[in-house]
């Protein structure tokens, strides 16, 4: 437990090293994971996830995946970002004339 | 004959996840869009949704299956005893 309290450390200095600026850390909690990954020549079984809220600009991506892939104690790293607000238009499911479709592809 | 709007018009129908936010993370939502036997991911004619719900569930499946939420070739065993949604027999 300890360890991980490390590992989130350095992750953290790391990026705010290359200028991010942290929002949020959320814990997921331990579980096991959904299939046994072997990473740096060890099979895992159980892992713990987080979510880290940043703000950053997007080349630091590349280089932090660099780092975290070297990073015996990370198993899987990613970025993902932000889902956008979207507006709430949706305007129901029109049912789609396929004749039509077709017709206006074929030309 | 005054020309008007159809007043006998229904209104149009909804997909099942229209007002609900799809994320990456609750995996079980994302599994009852999921074969128990092979783990591979329903088509629109067999889940019933609209095209943008179901590109945002295949890419957060598909999203979850790499991040290590979501198991590739089967179903989550938890999840197995699920309400079904989509139109399909077994």
């Amino acid at each position: 437990q300890p360890e991980t309290a490390a590992v989130l450390k350095r992750t953290v200095e790391a990026l705010m090293e290359r200028g991010a600026v942290v929002r949020k850390l959320e814990n997921l909690g331990e579980r096991a994971l959904p299939f046994k990954i072997s990473k740096h020549s060890e099979r895992h079984r159980r892992g713990w996830y987080f979510l880290i809220d940043l703000e950053a600009p997007p080349s630091i991506v590349s280089s932090m995946m660099d780092h975290l892939g070297r990073d015996i104690d990370v198993i899987r790293q990613g970025f993902v970002k932000h889902p956008v607000a979207q507006p709430e238009e949706c305007p129901g499911m029109i049912p789609v004339d396929y004749e039509e479709k077709l017709r206006g592809r074929k030309k | 004959p005054i020309q008007m709007e159809n007043p006998y018009k229904e209104p149009p129908k909804r997909c099942i996840l229209c007002k609900i936010n799809v994320d990456y993370k609750n995996v079980q939502l994302l599994s009852q869009f999921v074969s128990p036997y092979t783990g591979c991911i329903y088509g629109r004619h067999i889940t019933g949704l609209c095209h943008k719900k179901q590109r945002e569930v295949t890419k957060a499946i598909k999203r979850a299956q790499v991040f290590g939420f979501m198991p590739v070739v089967l179903k989550n065993p938890q999840f197995l005893t699920d309400p079904k949604i989509c139109n399909i027999k077994y």
